[in-house]
């Protein structure tokens, strides 16, 4: 591979990790913790998975909710479902 | 102008009051059968119901011919660490974006990250901002930021913005 191509895909992956790292800040943030540890493990550590990750279905399956109940949790525990980050010209 | 939609786009769309702008912007959607079984809450039911009581949803009539499409994603989708879980709601939705040149409408990652990383599955796909932006563009919304301010309030999305590198 050459030089060029290296550094194009080194780019790409460096802005899809900082839209991820804005989102996950965004989510660490607004987050009730406290609701959020009050939680059985089971949905803790989903919520927890999601935050971190923002894999909703990857964190859907870990809680063995429904997407919507899932979803509901999600928004009893203040932490935001779906982020956009829009890039200003 | 037709499109395709997933589950989690609905359910974050229903509890916006401008919802109906989506019938100004297209003729009509598709949707299947495992959507509407995962939709269970009761602001999700009504909207989905009165867009198929008024023929703007679509069950896709064709799911069967498109399962090797779909396949193909999910795979890609459990393979590839950039590409974010899909299941096969938002993986049909995309498959029929792919086969009948609809826009996908969704807020997975997933289902952005595969059309950008694989041109085979290359698809327009709109999330909520992108929606919202077109019809503002087509007048439809008179001021994009008070609406996506309050398209927040609505339900909870948040929209962030970052200066470009």
């Amino acid at each position: 591979m050459s030089m060029r191509g290296r550094q194009a895909i080194d780019l790409r992956k460096f802005l899809e990790d900082e839209e991820s790292m804005i989102e996950r800040d965004i989510r660490r943030e607004e987050a009730d913790w406290n609701f959020i540890n009050s939680l059985n493990p089971r949905l803790m550590w989903a919520v927890k998975l999601f935050i971190e990750r923002g894999d909703l279905r990857l964190a859907q399956h870990m809680s063995g909710l429904d997407l919507e109940d899932f979803i509901e949790i999600l928004r009893s525990a203040k932490v935001p479902v779906f982020i956009t980050v829009i890039k200003d010209p | 102008m037709i499109c395709s939609i997933d589950t989690c786009f609905l359910i974050d769309w229903s509890r916006y009051r401008g919802r109906d702008v989506l019938k100004k912007l297209f003729d009509y959607g598709f949707v299947i059968d495992e959507v509407l079984e995962e939709i269970k809450s009761e602001s999700t039911l009504t909207y989905v119901s009165s867009l198929l009581a008024e023929g703007f949803l679509v069950i896709y009539p064709f799911k069967r011919e498109i399962e090797p499409i779909v396949r193909k994603i999910v795979d890609i989708s459990a393979r590839d660490p950039r590409v974010r879980t899909l299941d096969p709601p938002e993986a049909y939705a995309l498959a029929i974006g792919v086969r009948e040149n609809a826009v996908v409408l969704t807020e997975s990652r997933g289902v952005m990250n595969i059309v950008r990383l694989y041109p085979e599955f290359s698809s327009t796909v709109w999330r909520s901002y992108e929606v919202l932006r077109r019809a503002h563009e087509l007048g439809f919304i008179s001021n994009l930021g008070e609406e996506l301010d309050e398209y927040e309030r609505e339900t909870g999305h948040r929209f962030k913005k970052v200066l470009r590198r």
